[in-house]
């Protein structure tokens, strides 16, 4: 098994139907085993190789038109919501009744927000909820993840977004006082 | 950080213009990048430097796993159903055509890179861990064959 770790030949041939269930064969130097391995676990392992051994050198991509972050992170949350919506009804009778009362479309909302705050220091204006409160626009200056020490975020992730609300109740009231009926319907609101 | 490492450019307006290449010869699948930016967020240890470095190699690891595509729409279950109308299978069929030429064009382009790019990567880079094993099972073994046919 020592061998096994170091050295091994993948067979190069990989037909359609391999490709669809996602199997691949390798056969061993030495001891000329064949293995049926899964692709999938394989494929991860070797790019995770690479990241690691190539790290701070990779080539570029280059998206031409570039693509709008919030639009993608939108897109993905949708397929989550679509994806928990039909674990649901496949679990509808095997689910604890605590379980039901857990709302998966907050839940994916805030892993949203967590991911357009991670983004925000080149553009701080992908932090607006524009879809929540539309007459009201906080400045796009303020942003929101200088409020939120890295280990608080920390906690945020862990303890299901405890911290996130608070800065946001202060990006929409700390600045100006002037939309003072807006910001206490925000704050109630959150 | 990310654009000094993972060579990850984000525009002010908040676009993206550059993702990491890992491999040449290879372009991971953009139906999946929309998870992988989702991801990004909650999945990554941003706290720490070794294991955000770690937990975003994952991350871009998994994003660049190839995708299992679903089987030509060619097969009879995926056409356009006799009994829609008339109107509605022309459209179906149409858009069916579409999506399978589309589709049909990033399985034959997967399959290059499987054979030509990712299998001489897996032989020339993959150093296979202890982990592994738990993914692979044995189909033959040469030895036990010889055992076997000796008898024959």
């Amino acid at each position: 098994m020592q061998e096994w770790s170091t050295t091994c030949t993948l067979w190069v041939r990989y037909s359609l139907t391999c490709m669809e269930q996602f199997h691949g064969s390798m056969q061993h130097e030495n001891s000329v085993t064949n293995w049926l391995t899964y692709g999938k676990t394989c494929s991860f392992e070797l790019f995770y190789q690479i990241g690691l051994s190539d790290f701070g050198n990779f080539g570029t991509i280059k998206l031409d038109p570039p693509l709008a972050i919030r639009a993608l992170v939108q897109i993905a949350a949708d397929q989550e919501k679509q994806a928990e919506g039909e674990r649901d009804v496949a679990m509808t009778n095997t689910r604890d009744s605590d379980d039901s009362t857990f709302d998966w479309d907050e839940a994916v909302e805030v892993r949203s927000t967590m991911t357009l705050a991670r983004f925000s220091s080149a553009c701080p204006s992908l932090l607006i909820p524009t879809h929540h409160f539309n007459p009201y626009m906080p400045p796009t200056s303020i942003c929101m993840h200088l409020h939120i020490p890295q280990s608080s975020a920390y906690i945020c992730q862990e303890l299901n977004l405890l911290i996130f609300p608070r800065n946001f109740s202060t990006h929409y009231t700390g600045h100006n006082f002037r939309h003072h009926n807006q910001a206490c319907n925000v704050v109630r609101l959150l | 950080m990310l654009f000094d490492y993972f060579n990850m450019t984000i525009t002010e307006e908040g676009d993206l213009c550059t993702l990491p290449l890992l491999v040449k010869g290879y372009l991971p699948s953009m139906g999946k990048l929309p998870m992988f930016l989702l991801r990004l967020g909650p999945n990554v240890d941003w706290t720490s430097e070794l294991e955000c470095f770690e937990s975003m190699l994952r991350e871009i690891a998994g994003w660049y796993v190839p995708e299992i595509l679903p089987p030509s729409s060619s097969a009879p279950h995926l056409a356009a159903s006799p009994d829609d109308g008339a109107a509605g299978g022309v459209e179906g069929t149409a858009a069916a055509a579409v999506m399978d030429q589309a589709l049909g064009g990033r399985r034959e382009e997967l399959v290059n890179a499987v054979e030509n790019v990712l299998f001489p990567a897996f032989r020339k880079r993959l150093v296979p861990p202890k982990s592994l094993l738990n993914h692979v099972s044995e189909v033959a073994n040469l030895k036990g064959l010889y055992r076997i046919f000796e008898r024959c």
